[in-house]
């Protein structure tokens, strides 16, 4: 029997190059290739790699505390012996930013995952019941919604008090519904697939189904909106420091530097600059990554 | 259509319910002792009942909680500042129209500059106008809008001279306020608009209206642009919902008595109805918002319009019908 071979079979042969003939990657194979093409995303990438590692190795690569003062060198602008200078008690800028980053990212990653796991179980488990418990949930939803997410945030903060861990949950209840609605709805579009009517016929239970049948192959918006999650919630802690709330002096936090940094708007302006850039570029890489994500990720953009 | 909108304007009620529960809550697990803000932590024992008497704190939370839906309902109140004694509504008031001229002042910047630019991008896809339109939209998107306000102040007032600082004495003062939200919010209008507009220009539609020769203008805007305005107008909706919430840091920023700086004044002096009320109205706002966007949707998406005509009938024609059938045996 002779091969037939249509357009379509030779253009994935020939990104099979060398690969057996007839070799189909698998859909995140595929996409994680797709994305090493798209070179903003990989910039985002290494950017956002460099940010980690710089926050890994803080003590290896700065020579002042991020937390001593030193009052006989105050708002001293950028030098060779400071290089982004120092703040109003003498602290360096580039420690305090190097160390910042130890807490500015794996807070907002962290306020990300947790409101993708709580919101993700409670949207998956309510697109999978339906009927009334789906109605009340999504009501829910609704209520926590009607609030916008920044005062929402305030408010819980105002009510838990200061605190790393108390950011993270004021920032997740903010976030629970968003990612609630994202997961109900990335369900709905494998719910009804064939194969998951032949799991069932063959036994599967409810959380075989939900969480191995169909969370996988709705997994692509979920990641999507996460990723931008981290970059949103980096900014909203920044803003939720910047107004006092949540994180406190004299943990070096981006945010509340630039809460202290505000009053030396005019005598030195590189205090306030240089936090804010950190927390721009950041966010950027994260936002780069995210839209080449979305892109290999997506379908109908093939 | 009708009941439509009916349905959705009485769904107000549990949201708004909810929302008031949500902030009694968080109110009643606040740490911090209202009576001592007020009294100061050495007053004697006395003085502190005798207050905390006068503010009602002494009754149990189910009553408090209670009495404040009645007295919404009843006399349209929302409760009296700990602080100054005055009614928090008459407060509010007093400030809300800075917020909300805030709020749409720069939501009409975002439109105004976001769709343009926007569609414009998705129009002429990889051109310069559409890279350079994605990088300034993405930074705009990756700033901390307070911050953005921050360097805007570093600019123009304090080096250049142009504008003031803080404070809204004269319509100079609404620049700088209006152009850190109003930028913040074009540049995801504009990455709306572009996605929209890239999804719109691949249909069959559009090919069709090129290949009956019509001008590429017509083309772009009347059946490309139309179709394409069903997200870009949820999307305004929310943007005017984190327009309001980002309006609480930046009248800090700028120093404008509005409703964000009122209630974080009431939130650090624990006045509880200060903080209530302005949760209350910003999310009865945020609410009536996404309803006008929800009816406005249904209006442009003929999808929504036909799910509640396709059911036919009319309940009262139904019932005819049936009496008629009935009749017939």
């Amino acid at each position: 029997m002779s091969k037939i071979v249509t357009p379509a079979i030779e253009r994935q042969m020939k990104i099979n190059k060398r690969r057996p003939v007839g070799y189909i990657a698998s859909p995140f194979k595929e996409a994680w290739r797709r994305l090493a093409r798209n070179k903003t995303a990989v910039a985002g990438l290494i950017v956002i790699a460099i940010f980690i590692i710089v926050a890994i190795i803080a003590p290896w690569i700065t020579k002042y505390d991020p937390t001593a003062q030193d009052y006989s060198c105050t708002l001293q602008p950028p030098s060779a012996e400071h290089i982004f200078g120092t703040d109003n008690y003498g602290r360096d800028i580039f420690s305090r930013i190097v160390y910042g980053a130890r807490v500015s990212l794996p807070i907002g990653l962290l306020c990300a995952i947790c409101s993708l796991v709580t919101g993700g179980v409670i949207g998956i488990v309510a697109a999978y019941f339906g009927g009334l418990f789906e109605d009340i949930i999504m009501r829910l939803c609704d209520i926590i919604q009607a609030i916008p997410p920044m005062l929402l945030a305030i408010a819980v903060l105002a009510a838990l008090g200061n605190g790393i861990d108390k950011m993270i949950i004021a920032n997740t209840i903010a976030l629970i519904p968003l990612y609630a609605r994202i997961s109900r709805a990335a369900i709905y579009t494998v719910k009804e697939n064939d194969y998951i009517e032949a799991g069932r016929a063959i036994g599967a239970g409810n959380l075989r189904l939900m969480f191995k049948h169909m969370l996988p192959n709705a997994l692509g918006p979920i990641i999507v909106t996460t990723t931008f999650g981290v970059a949103g919630c980096i900014l909203v802690v920044s803003s939720l420091s910047y107004l006092g709330l949540g994180i406190t002096a004299p943990t070096p936090e981006w945010g509340s530097m630039l809460s202290n940094a505000r009053e030396f708007l005019t005598s030195a302006p590189y205090y306030i600059i240089i936090p804010g850039v950190m927390i721009m570029i950041t966010v950027f890489a994260i936002n780069l990554f995210g839209d080449g994500l979305r892109d290999a990720l997506d379908p109908r953009l093939k | 259509m009708i009941r439509f909108v009916i349905r959705r304007i009485l769904w107000l009620i549990p949201v708004l319910l909810g929302v008031i529960t949500i902030v009694f809550i968080l109110t009643a697990i606040t740490p911090g002792d209202p009576v001592s803000m007020l009294v100061g932590e050495n007053a004697s024992e006395e003085t502190r009942q005798e207050v905390r008497a006068e503010l009602g704190l002494d009754k149990p939370l189910v009553y408090r909680y209670g009495k404040y839906i009645v007295d919404i309902v009843t006399k349209g109140s929302i409760g009296v500042s700990y602080k100054t004694k005055k009614p928090v509504w008459d407060e509010i008031m007093l400030r809300f129209p800075n917020t909300i001229k805030l709020a749409l002042l720069s939501l009409a910047v975002a439109i105004l500059v976001g769709v343009p630019l926007g569609v414009l991008a998705g129009v002429k896809q990889y051109s310069v106008i559409d890279n350079a339109c994605i990088i300034a939209s993405l930074i705009f998107c990756s700033m901390p809008e307070f911050w953005l306000g921050l360097m805007l102040i570093l600019a123009f007032a304090v080096n250049l001279g142009w504008v003031p600082a803080f404070g809204i004495r004269s319509w100079l003062g609404w620049i700088l306020p209006v152009a850190t939200l109003g930028l913040r919010a074009a540049a995801n209008i504009a990455r709306i608009s572009r996605s929209s507009m890239l999804d719109v220009v691949r249909q069959d539609y559009i090919r069709t209206a090129r290949a009956k020769g019509q001008k590429e203008s017509v083309v772009m805007l009347k059946h490309g642009l139309r179709n394409a305005l069903i997200p870009i107008i949820t999307n305004v909706g929310s943007q005017l919902g984190s327009l309001l919430g980002g309006a609480v840091t930046i009248e800090t920023v700028f120093s404008i008595s509005g409703i964000g700086k009122y209630m974080l004044d009431g939130l650090s002096g624990r006045d509880y109805p200060v903080m209530q009320g302005g949760v209350l109205i910003l999310a009865f706002v945020f609410s009536i918002i996404n309803l006008l966007v929800d009816i406005a949707y249904a209006f442009v998406d003929p999808r929504i319009k036909a799910k509640y005509k396709s059911h036919g009938i009319s309940k009262a024609e139904r019932k005819k019908l049936l009496a008629s059938f009935a009749k017939e045996g």
